[in-house]
């Protein structure tokens, strides 16, 4: 069985989006040195990302892009513009919420809106293959209810000051993490845990 | 010149101290599992390197509730180094040891930057930090990055009017086996 993932790059304070993100700006003001590592304003799509990349940010994208299905929170997908139905090589893709009218009608896209069971759904879906989680209150809630393994932060050396973070409101109980792997590249430090404790 | 650099240990989701922190309890509910590393703080390699460093400083700056909260070091940090207290009410009475009040950022700055000639400055304390950093008068970050979520606590860096750009200079990894005990070392340069 593969492990379910959070995948986020966030500043050093903590933040995954400047303030005001929303349609059209979905990395807030200011938030686009996150995405930096990896993305170029002439690739928005990030399609071509993995050949354009190298050494360790490319290794570190290759794995992501290996994952078999993806879990991800309707606010994320949607600012996202739904990566036009296909986020990599067209894996299923779990939504969590509720489908908005307005939502593409996308084959790969269930929508679901308990957390739990999108990542139950889309590990069977996966077939062993890691699945990758998006969004900061998916994230949270996945934290939350312990069916989270591992977490891969992609630590942007800036401090954002004010934005969306990525780990907000969440009970005082502790979460354990165990570093796996830590590796330092052009932009970015690529800090891999896994979740010791949860729920 | 010396430079500015503030030691501060904190959780992957940004905090230094748990909830309901006091001058009772300084590192709030259960806000002492940062400081597990601590335990391995003389150990050769990477922790006895960055504490050494550290302790090599010639001048500190402290903000008043870290400075409270930790007794007032007894009036001496270590080495008996001047401790410059940012605050913006002085404390009646005179200073204990090496400590001195001081009301403005920059000439708090100014202060330890001489003090400690040829040697750095440290830094410890949330609040300083953040004013140290608005006033850009901080040059370095050293955060010690446990791998726990605290999830509630007073957080490092909070509501900073505007993004400013780091450099990363270095990480340094513990060979600790015990996971309670792990701690990761990263430093960066402020741009300014």
């Amino acid at each position: 069985m593969g492990r379910a993932v959070l995948d986020m790059s966030m500043s050093v304070d903590g933040f995954i989006a400047g303030p005001n993100d929303g349609p059209g700006n979905g990395l807030g003001d200011g938030g686009e040195c996150l995405h930096a590592w990896f993305m170029t304003p002439s690739d928005p799509d990030h399609k071509d990302v993995t050949e354009r990349l190298t050494g360790v940010n490319r290794e570190v994208m290759d794995e992501v892009m290996a994952t078999g299905a993806v879990v991800v929170g309707g606010r994320t997908f949607a600012l996202a513009n739904e990566w036009g139905g296909d986020h990599h090589d067209g894996v299923p893709i779990f939504v969590v919420g509720r489908r908005e009218p307005s939502a593409g009608q996308w084959p790969a896209v269930t929508y679901e809106t308990d957390v739990a069971q999108a990542l139950r759904l889309a590990k069977d879906a996966a077939g062993g293959k890691d699945v990758l989680v998006h969004g900061a209150r998916t994230g949270q809630l996945a934290l939350q209810k312990g069916v989270l393994d591992e977490v891969h932060i992609h630590m942007v050396p800036v401090l954002l000051g004010q934005g969306r973070r990525l780990f907000d409101n969440m009970p005082p109980d502790h979460i354990e993490l165990e570093l796996l792997h830590a590796a330092e590249a052009p932009g970015v430090l690529h800090l891999r845990y896994r979740v010791r404790t949860g729920g | 010149m010396a430079l500015i650099r503030l030691y501060m240990t904190m959780s992957l989701d940004g905090y230094v101290v748990g909830p309901a922190d006091s001058v009772g309890d300084p590192m709030g509910i259960d806000g002492f599992r940062l400081f597990n590393w601590l335990d391995h703080r003389d150990d050769p390699g990477p922790n006895g390197e960055v504490v050494s460093e550290m302790l090599a400083t010639r001048a500190m700056i402290s903000g008043r509730r870290t400075y409270e909260h930790a007794n007032r070091w007894n009036g001496d940090h270590h080495d008996g180094v001047p401790v410059f207290v940012l605050t913006h009410d002085p404390p009646a009475g005179p200073p204990p040891g090496s400590v001195r009040y001081v009301t403005d950022v920059h000439e708090t700055a100014d202060l330890a930057r001489r003090a400690a000639g040829n040697a750095d400055v440290m830094v410890h304390g949330a609040g300083v930090a953040q004013a140290l950093l608005l006033a850009n008068e901080l040059d370095e970050l050293e955060l010690h990055l446990v791998p726990v979520l605290l999830g509630q606590g007073r957080r490092l860096f909070d509501h900073l009017p505007e993004p400013v750009e780091l450099e990363f200079i270095r990480r340094l990894e513990p060979p600790v086996t015990d996971l309670e005990h792990r701690v990761t070392h990263v430093r960066y340069r402020i741009h300014r």
